[in-house]
């Protein structure tokens, strides 16, 4: 343990002189990856049509591809060039003239072969048959190059929306799909909130391209706020995340959107209960872009015919215009908002049950220059509000001022920082009808008075390629938080590593530290507690695990530990004493131990297998006991199958272990003594299934119809001996793009 | 245009796109509790017994103004019920006092609750903050408590009190574990009786429940016609230390009771939502009133709140302690 300790520390200091040696060097401009060695891809048997299919690849230092995994296109066409790609040869990226590793990005395409002419003319010697398929691989530029220093942190687990589109329950909805991942425990099935390695929902920060997002899923329970068309990816942080991700101890959920498309694209569904839609394309010869997307709900109408006097609205947008102002300058505007109302028409009126509503606007500027370096500033609004049934609206209004700075110090090191501000200013629209005396009321109005909030950090890490096998991403941020009277500095530090230890296998570590304000049950719109004067919550996150590649198969082993300090999960920890003791701290841990066999859904045959057998819980004076949602068992694992003919088939089992019972005592009474020796409740499980039927149209062109149902086995779910559902979705819709 | 499109834009982000409440203005109804003279000063009983209280602690609130069956899209339209109770020491109480503040329109029913004082509730007038906690607690050395049967088992009416004859000293102390639930409450409206209040907009209403703990003593239900008596009572000290405990009172079955002596009669025949009353132990399960005890709990006890003076409520006990 010394010695590697030792090891450790040698490394580091290594990185760190490489890094003050390489400092000063003048950045060159990459080169990007050339391919020198290809194949034709073959037309696949089944398929019909022509097809585009967008790949990403990783290209190693020798040229040879290490990964390959298709980002858009689909089957079988994505499989064919995923198989053609993987025996490419690459002349590898350089800068400063060393070769890097690369990952990137292009297109190809398949052209469905012509029947035969009556009259073929004689053969060119040397020519292709004109009845053979056409395939054209990467011989244009890559749309997108990013050099590997940028290859994800640590302790992080990526979906793509192509992968997520073919996951049984998640709808395509990358953000919905994260129920999926190890370490990540549900609350009540088919409510996309959860507990990830023991932090409460309202611990886990939401983000969209770096725009922290208040509220992700319709009425709580629907889609997610965000067109899942324009998600390019969303990645996972489940601990130990890197420095730019703080403001929460429990997790993070970034999602970040697809790169702006000059070509014009676009694609949609209908639904039974709502309809989406995205379109991007170029303006001022490809040097603006700007996409608009969006999806509104018209379950109000199919209601109307179940419930009249019930209204429920849901609808959300997204717009990006982006710039070249220069090619190395782009400005960037990117808005999108939500809007969910549950009402019920009542004595000749509205009655809003429940409705929240936000908006973003984002403009950025962004500086590209060097090999691959960025400058990002950025300005945020936003507004937020929230209206409960009996309480009153309270309302959020925001401004944030950010820069971010990715900056290579040399071919081993990677600068990564920020800064920014973000005020809020809430308040609050008085209650007419109520009780004054009422505690609730009061008890609402001082957890959520109005106020005026700030936070202030900067943060930075360094991406070290300490040697071949070694790459160790220390990193530190430092945030200053005021609520109302009361000012409380944090200073986290993180630090993450990955060692190759042999070919294909990596030890892959991280470690953090994480405050946060207080925070809410469930994370909703204008809904931040006010209590800052009883603490930072803090958490100590720890994780190491072992990954190993085969070929198109991953597996990770990961252990990890989170203590937790002077946390307000009152969901977890369900604290007596009434409304007045909304904000009663716990202090808590989270051990266990994360198993994950995944094979990318967009293979013919794509799988994974995800496993989680943990233990969460909390401490409230000299007792300690199980967290309120504790599951020492969670298993999930799919199977999607190209069946030809474009048909695709999936299924989901997922099953987890029952929570406590009752660990909280009785509601309003003393506490009862509680202990983590409990009787826990009945186990669930699931299955999920999906089926969809493709058709292409032309060259880029397609439609599908997808069926889909979370529950297809009407299971119940009892909690806290109350028997839930069966949570059943069905989903039945028309997708098309082109 | 564009100047139209922005501005359209920096009004939605302004005021946001949430339909306000548009609901017409509704009536305010206020709870109030008082005292009644035998609550306070001493009273006579039909047996010659005289009966005075030390203190009548009670925790009463949640009062709902809604419609009876409690479903939203009734022909009333509740805005907001208060979900808090407040604990009062009645023997202290000589003004009505508010127990809570709703809001509702159309024609609705009233309910409300005795039920333990949870940690929200408000200390009131002759309580104090040790009364509440010693209310909330649960039963001393109750083994058999199951976590999950326990809600309930705090304390909704604590009376003390003293009943002489002659010589004859008799004291009684008597905690409540079980929740009263006062449901369609009535006032008399001639020969009939009138469960439906019509409110409209702007309208105040002010609706009094009058503690009276006599009727703990009172052999039947109905007000006009049950007669106050002691004398089962003090009968029920079978060891004789002046002292009447809730055992001794459930060893007394209402069969063996003198003729004259009349307690309420279930008819099975009838809907359970349609009976006067109803009592049920930690199980849900009805529970058959055999003894004394029993008609005090799910009878006597609960009709000690009298709405409106001379009205009433269907009477609903729940989560009473099983008999072992």
């Amino acid at each position: 343990m010394r010695r590697s300790s030792i090891r450790l520390a040698q490394a580091i200091l290594l990185g760190v002189l490489a890094l003050v040696w390489a400092g000063p060097a003048a950045a060159q401009a990459l080169v990007p990856p050339r391919l020198v060695e290809s194949s034709e891809p073959a037309y696949p048997e089944s398929a019909e049509g022509d097809a585009t299919v967008t790949l990403t690849v990783v290209v190693n230092r020798d040229g040879t591809v290490r990964e390959v995994s298709a980002t858009r296109g689909d089957e079988p066409f994505a499989s064919a060039a995923i198989e053609a790609v993987r025996k490419y040869r690459f002349e590898p990226a350089t800068r400063d003239g060393q070769p890097v590793a690369a990952t990137i990005r292009f297109e190809v395409t398949f052209t469905e072969p012509q029947p035969p002419p009556i009259k073929e003319p004689p053969p060119v010697p040397g020519a292709a048959p004109a009845n053979s398929p056409k395939a054209t691989p990467a011989e244009q530029e890559p749309l997108e190059v990013v050099v590997q220093g940028e290859r994800p942190a640590a302790d992080v687990r990526t979906l793509t929306r192509a992968e997520v589109r073919q996951l049984p329950g998640a709808f395509g909805d990358p953000f919905r799909a994260i129920e999926s991942m190890p370490g990540v425990t549900p609350i009540v099935s088919g409510l996309p909130f959860f507990y990830i390695r023991g932090a409460p929902p309202g611990n886990v920060g939401y983000f969209l391209d770096g725009v922290r997002v208040p509220y992700l899923y319709h009425v709580g329970l629907g889609p997610s706020v965000v067109n899942p068309a324009i998600v390019d990816h969303v990645d996972l942080y489940s601990g130990g995340y890197p420095a730019r991700y703080g403001r929460f101890m429990g997790g993070i959920v970034a999602g970040e959107t697809t790169a702006p498309r000059s070509d014009w694209h676009g694609e949609g569904n209908l639904r039974i209960f709502d309809a989406g839609a995205m379109v991007e394309g170029g303006f001022a010869n490809g040097r603006g872009t700007v996409m608009l997307g969006g999806r509104y709900s018209y379950t109000a109408t199919v209601l109307s015919l179940i419930a009249q006097d019930v209204k429920l609205d849901y609808r959300d947008y997204q717009a990006r215009f982006t710039y070249d102002i220069t090619p190395k300058d782009r400005v960037t505007a990117f808005a999108f908002g939500s809007y969910d109302l549950l009402g019920q028409e009542q004595a000749g009126g509205l009655r809003v049950l429940f409705g929240t509503e936000f908006y973003r606007l984002d403009l950025r500027y962004d500086h590209f220059y060097g090999a691959d370096n960025r400058i990002r500033i950025a300005v945020t609004g936003g507004y937020d509000n929230t209206h409960l049934d009996f309480q009153t609206n309270t309302r959020d209004e925001m401004l944030g001022l950010r820069t971010e700075l990715t900056h290579h110090l040399g071919p081993r090191a990677l600068l990564r920082g920020g800064a920014d501000v973000v005020l809020d200013h809430y308040s609050i629209a008085a209650p007419t009808y109520v009780d004054p005396d009422d505690p609730n009321i009061k008890a609402f109005n001082t957890f959520f008075p109005p106020r005026n909030d700030v936070a202030a950090g900067g943060w930075a890490d360094v991406v070290l390629d300490v040697s071949s096998a070694f790459e160790a991403t220390p990193g530190v941020r430092v945030d200053l938080y005021r609520s109302g009277a009361t000012t409380k500095p944090a200073i986290d530090a993180r630090l993450a590593g990955k060692i190759k230890l042999l070919k294909n296998l990596k030890l892959i570590e991280a470690f953090g530290l994480a405050h946060q304000p207080p925070s809410f049950v469930l994370p909703v719109p204008g809904l931040q507690p006010a209590t800052l004067y009883n603490g930072l919550q803090t958490s100590l996150q720890t994780s190491a695990g072992l990954e190993l590649k085969l070929k198109s198969l991953t597996a990770t082993a990961t252990g990890f530990h989170n203590a937790f300090f002077n946390m307000s999960d009152t969901l977890g920890a369900s604290p007596g004493g009434g409304v007045n003791n909304l904000d009663q701290r716990s202090m808590g841990q989270a051990y266990g131990l994360e198993i994950y066999v995944h094979r990318d859904l967009t293979e013919r045959l794509g799988g994974y297998l995800s496993y989680t057998l943990s233990r969460s819980t909390r401490s409230l004076g000299n007792e300690t006991f199980l967290s309120a949602f504790d599951r020492t068992h969670v298993a999930s694992m799919a199977l999607s199958y190209d069946l030809g003919r474009n048909w695709r088939a999936g299924a989901r089992f997922a099953a987890y272990s029952g929570i406590p019972v009752q660990p909280d005592g009785p509601p309003g009474l003393n506490q009862v003594a509680r202990t983590t020796d409990v009787a826990r409740g009945p186990g669930f499980y699931r299955l999920d299934l999906r089926l969809e039927k493709r058709w292409n149209i032309k060259r880029t062109g397609w439609i599908s119809f997808v069926a889909e149902m979370l529950n297809a086995t009407f299971h119940k779910e009892t909690i806290s001996d109350t028997e839930i559902g069966p949570v059943t979705i069905p989903s039945i819709g028309v997708e098309g793009g082109f | 245009m564009l100047r139209r499109i922005a501005l359209s834009l920096l009004a939605t982000l302004a005021a946001g796109c949430l339909p306000a409440d548009t609901r017409p203005p509704p009536a305010a109804v206020e709870m109030t509790a008082s005292a009644g003279p035998g609550t306070r000063g001493i009273t006579d009983t039909v047996d010659g017994y005289q009966i005075g209280f030390e203190f009548v602690r009670a925790s009463i609130g949640q009062p709902y103004v809604g419609d009876q069956s409690g479903d939203d899209g009734g022909p009333c339209s509740e805005y907001y019920s208060p979900q808090y109770s407040r604990l009062f020491d009645f023997v202290a109480v000589e003004q009505p006092e508010k127990v809570g503040l709703g809001y509702a329109l159309g024609p609705c029913s009233f309910s409300y609750f005795l039920r333990f004082p949870n940690y929200d509730a408000i200390i009131g007038t002759g309580a104090t903050a040790e009364d509440g906690d010693y209310m909330r607690t649960p039963p001393d050395g109750d083994e058999s408590m199951d976590m999950d049967m326990d809600m309930d088992t705090g304390i909704s009416l604590w009376v003390s009190g003293l009943a002489t004859k002659g010589d004859i000293v008799k004291s009684f102390k008597w905690e409540f574990r079980a929740y009263m639930g006062l449901r369609e409450c009535w006032i008399p409206d001639g020969d009939t009786k009138q469960t439906t209040f019509t409110l409209a907009s702007d309208e105040k209403l002010t609706l009094n429940v009058e503690m009276q703990a006599e009727a703990l003593f009172r052999d039947q239900l109905d007000a006009a016609s049950g007669l106050l008596r002691f004398q089962p009572f003090a009968d029920a000290d079978t060891n004789g230390d002046g002292a009447v405990s809730m055992e001794e009172l459930d060893a007394v079955k209402l069969s063996d009771l003198y003729p004259g002596y009349v307690y309420p009669v279930i008819d099975p025949k009838v809907a359970i939502e349609d009976r006067n009353y109803y009592c049920a132990d930690t199980d849900g399960n009805e529970i058959a009133v055999i003894s004394l005890a029993d008609y005090l709990y799910c009878a006597a006890a609960p009709s000690v709140a009298r709405f409106n003076g001379d009205g009433g409520c269907k009477i609903r006990v729940g989560r009473r302690r099983r008999r072992d």
